[in-house]
């Protein structure tokens, strides 16, 4: 255990960059993390849905060229704008971005937006998330700086949904994701 | 430099030993020292169970019979947190701050005030060493009575399993909730058998008390020593 | 077993004896011990933090009144709406006016202390609304009809076989005691409640002044869902959860999670300043109870007033040797453990709080762990006091410190007491303490004194 601790301290201590930073403590918690660029992002989602077995999927719009990309996506369903909360908890999968990342705890941070739905974050089983390197903040003290505090809502995200409450056995998934997954795109 | 000795009422009526044993001490390195014979108790049973009107008339005759000291020793980390934490939570003037810094548990008083990590003692035993509540978090003393024991000669020091962990005394505690308070005593028992020492000690013999009391009860093979008296066997 | 604080010796007996309570307690409590200590060693500065979020609390609470008035007219500007209840009945109330007024058949709710401090679910059902505990230890509790035994960990006290076992009793499934599939079940079930709920009532681990948020950290996200899937949603606080800033979170950020689940950092936040309409997941209506219910009791005495710093992590419960060994239950109050027995006689009054304080062998390891540094140990004193201020303890117990008070405060008595006590063992007249001989054997005098060997040496 003590050793374990001290490789956790050295590492920061070499000056971890802040993607890596990210990526250990998001790893840390559950979380996967996938590098990907603009051309194999279509390729790493498709790989996901096909290993999670994806058959309906929210997308939520990124006002970008993604959007575009996004709708491609061999699923049988593609919902974009939902009516209901029923529609949002009837997919599989998210997928949305987000606004910021913070490397500290590998927290991922969503406010709120007009195309943002937050049971989106937490409905289905798995989210994805589509993240790019603008996104990165080292810790919460410049997070908190940074914002204008004339959000609506925040929503932070650390790691998929879990429990100890039975036995102090972690299970994944209670009411939120069972699994969540970065996508930077670089 | 002159030291008021502070033998506490349950050292005096129950084990005057340890008193001789921390006089034998003193009188070793030569410490000019006095044993003002007014003296009874600091208070601290009475503020304990919350006869807090009561303690204060004992702490103000306490202080007024040690105000012409340098230093209060005394082989108790329980009562000298009672001095030192707790009579400012009764007695709210100027003088106590004083007081405060005066006194001195006798492991505190010998390593910190005058440099001596070893009472030039032997003691042909394993013994292991209690954390008594008092002394570990009023007082945070830690090091300085495991210092002086590593120098007892022939001594062997064994760290028992959680030896920060609650005797179950708490005076009225004790007394109140004797179910819980023995239960946590079983434990204490337990992890003191398990570290194979032969010897138990402590600054607080309360602390001692409580876990011989226990011991003998169950007729388990457990012997107590208060540390003042492995530091004066020399 | 009778829930109340004057039981709590009798509880505390049985509970000693029970060896299925006490392997689980010491299953949940150990292993989130060691973790703790993994998690905070990390922090090279945890004793800065800890310094840093008692100062950030103490500020808070000596300028109480000012901060709450900043929280309510930012939350107000946000469209939230304030109301601050002086107990539990007017909190209740004020809950079901709004059930009421949105004509509500089926409330979720996400784990609140406060909520069971004023026995809101009860109530609800009480008055025909349909209310669900939603954080799986809550739900487990409530479909075995106790009370939380842990602020944090409500089910701690609970085997996965005896969930197992409730989970087929009370929901029909088959008997599973796999953690993974009971949650799942838990999940199912629970899913359908969130779809279908048209009140959220949450609680709030901070308000934050500056900006009127509510801040919730979780990590089931069933926080999440009850505060944005109903149409209303209503936070019941206490009135000491409000912090200056937004800034203020990053000490908590650090200390919280660690001191409560042994976690670098919950999985969920929710920041939430303002109700939105329009939107299929938004509340179009946010509402904020603010509770005294004995709070500014506290408020009232300048050293019980540390006890407000609490941000309910729950770890003084875990470290104390007596909750370690009794659970939460035993108490008999909504919040147990040491820094329960401060909480509760300030809403219970002290009569009825009475042997809480007394039930602590004072060592001091509740402070030494508190992430907001309370002297949690030194209250426990102060209470013990008051109760004697207030002439609550028994004859005995006094006529024994008056006497004890009359020989103490005069050596010369003292020695003759010394003495005469001797004379009295030579007859055979001994000192017995029944409580203290069961399980120990009474400490004997000396056969002489300290003082009188000194005499004798000095002549
Ligand atoms: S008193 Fe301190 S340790 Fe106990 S619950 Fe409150 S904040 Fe946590």
């Amino acid at each position: 255990m003590k050793s374990n601790i001290a490789k956790i301290k050295s590492k920061y201590n070499a000056g971890m960059e802040l993607i890596e930073k990210f990526k250990f403590e998001f790893e840390r918690v559950g979380g996967v993390f996938i590098k990907t660029s603009h051309k194999k992002v279509l390729d790493d989602i498709s790989n996901i849905i096909t290993i999670e077995n994806v058959n309906q999927i929210f997308v939520e719009k990124f006002e970008n060229e993604i959007d575009e990309v996004l709708k491609n996506l061999p699923v049988s369903q593609i919902i974009t704008q939902p009516h209901s909360v029923e529609q949002l908890a009837s997919v599989d999968a998210s997928i949305t971005g987000c606004d910021f990342l913070i490397a500290e705890t590998g927290t991922i941070v969503f406010t709120h937006k007009e195309n943002r739905f937050k049971s989106s974050l937490l409905l289905p089983r798995i989210h994805i998330v589509i993240a790019d390197t603008k996104k990165f903040c080292p810790t919460f003290e410049e997070f908190f700086t940074k914002i204008d505090k004339n959000f609506d809502s925040i929503f932070m995200v650390t790691g998929p949904s879990r429990t100890a409450d039975i036995e102090k056995v972690i299970v994944l998934g209670v009411h939120g994701p069972q699994k969540i997954y970065l996508l930077l795109i670089s | 430099m002159k030291i008021g000795l502070f033998i506490p009422c349950y050292i005096d009526q129950l084990y005057p030993e340890v008193g001789l044993a921390t006089v034998k001490i003193l009188k070793r390195f030569g410490i000019n020292f006095e044993y003002p014979i007014e003296q009874t108790c600091c208070g601290q049973p009475a503020f304990n169970t919350g006869y807090w009107k009561e303690a204060k008339i004992l702490a103000e005759k306490f202080i007024q019979i040690f105000s012409n000291f340098d230093y209060i020793v005394s082989p108790s980390g329980s009562c000298v947190s009672m001095i030192k934490i707790f009579y400012p939570k009764i007695i709210l003037t100027e003088d106590l701050q004083d007081i405060s810094k005066k006194s001195l548990e006798l492991t505190e008083f010998l390593v910190k005030v005058m440099n001596i990590d070893s009472t030039g003692a032997e003691f042909d035993h394993t013994v292991t060493y209690h954390d008594s509540c008092h002394a570990l978090r009023e007082l945070g003393i830690k090091t300085e009575p495991r210092i002086l024991l590593r120098n007892v000669k022939k001594l062997k020091l064994i760290e028992m399993e959680n030896p920060e962990d609650c005797c179950g005394f708490g005076g009225t505690f004790s007394v109140k909730f004797p179910e819980i308070s023995s239960d946590m005593a079983k434990y204490k028992v337990n992890y003191i058998l398990n570290s194979g020492a032969e010897f138990v000690t402590s600054t607080d013999q309360s602390c001692l008390m409580q876990i011989d009391s226990y011991a003998r009860k169950n007729n388990l093979n457990i012997k107590t020593i208060h540390i003042a008296q492995i530091l004066s066997n020399f | 077993m009778n829930y109340i604080p004057s039981k709590f010796r009798n509880n505390a007996v049985k509970a000693l004896l029970n060896v299925n309570l006490r392997k689980n307690l010491t299953r949940a409590i150990s292993h989130t011990l060691s973790k703790r200590v993994e998690v905070v060693s990390e922090l090279p500065d945890w004793e800065n933090l800890r310094q840093k979020a008692h100062e950030i609390k103490k500020h808070t609470i000596e300028n109480l009144a000012y901060y709450l008035d900043l929280f309510e007219e930012r939350a107000t500007k946000n469209g939230v709406k304030i109301f601050r209840a002086k107990d539990s009945i007017e909190a209740k109330n004020y809950v079901l006016q709004i059930a009421r007024k949105i004509n509500a058949r089926l409330c979720v709710k996400s784990k609140s202390m406060v909520t069971e401090e004023i026995g809101l679910r009860e109530f609800l059902e009480e008055n025909g609304i349909e209310t669900v505990e939603t954080d799986l230890g809550e739900f487990i509790v409530q479909l075995a009809g106790e009370m939380p035994s842990h602020i944090t960990a409500p089910a701690m006290h609970k085997s996965r076989d005896e969930i197992g076992k409730l989970f087929s009793e009370k929901l029909g499934v088959k008997f599973t005691n796999e953690p993974e599939k009971l949650t799942n079940i838990a999940r199912e079930f629970l899913r359908h409640k969130f779809l279908n709920a048209d009140l959220g009532i949450s609680g709030a681990n901070f308000l934050i002044a500056e900006t009127g948020s509510i801040v919730i950290v979780e990590n089931e996200g069933n926080a999440g869902l009850s505060t944005t899937i109903p149409k209303v949603h209503i936070a019941i606080t206490g009135i000491e959860k409000v912090i200056p800033r937004l800034s203020d979170l990053t000490v908590f950020f650090k200390i919280l999670g660690r001191s409560a689940t042994a976690q670098r950092f919950t999985s969920y936040v929710s920041i939430i300043n303002s109700p939105k309409k329009n939107k299929p997941d938004s509340p179009e209506e946010i509402y904020v109870i603010l509770l005294d219910n004995g709070r500014t009791n506290l408020l009232k005495s300048e050293r019980l007033k540390q006890a407000l710093y609490c941000i309910k992590c729950g770890a003084c419960m875990l470290t104390c040797p007596v909750y370690q060994r009794v659970g939460g239950h035993t108490y008999g109050s909504i919040y147990p453990g040491p820094i329960g027995s401060v909480l509760t006689p300030a809403q219970l009054g002290l009569r009825d709080a009475l042997l809480l304080p007394f039930a602590s062998s004072l060592c001091g390891k509740c402070f030494e762990i508190c992430p907001v540094k309370i002297e949690i140990h030194h209250l426990l004193l102060q209470l013990r006091a008051q109760a004697v201020d207030l002439g609550f303890a028994s004859w005995l117990e006094k006529l024994i410190f008056k006497l004890w008070f009359i020989v103490m405060r005069n050596y010369k008595l003292y020695t003759s007491a010394s003495k005469f006590l001797r004379y009295l063992l030579k007859l055979g007249i001994k000192p017995k303490v029944k409580s203290w001989s069961k399980e120990r054997i009474f400490p004997e005098l000396a056969p002489k004194s300290f003082k009188e060997i000194w005499r004798n040496q000095k002549t």
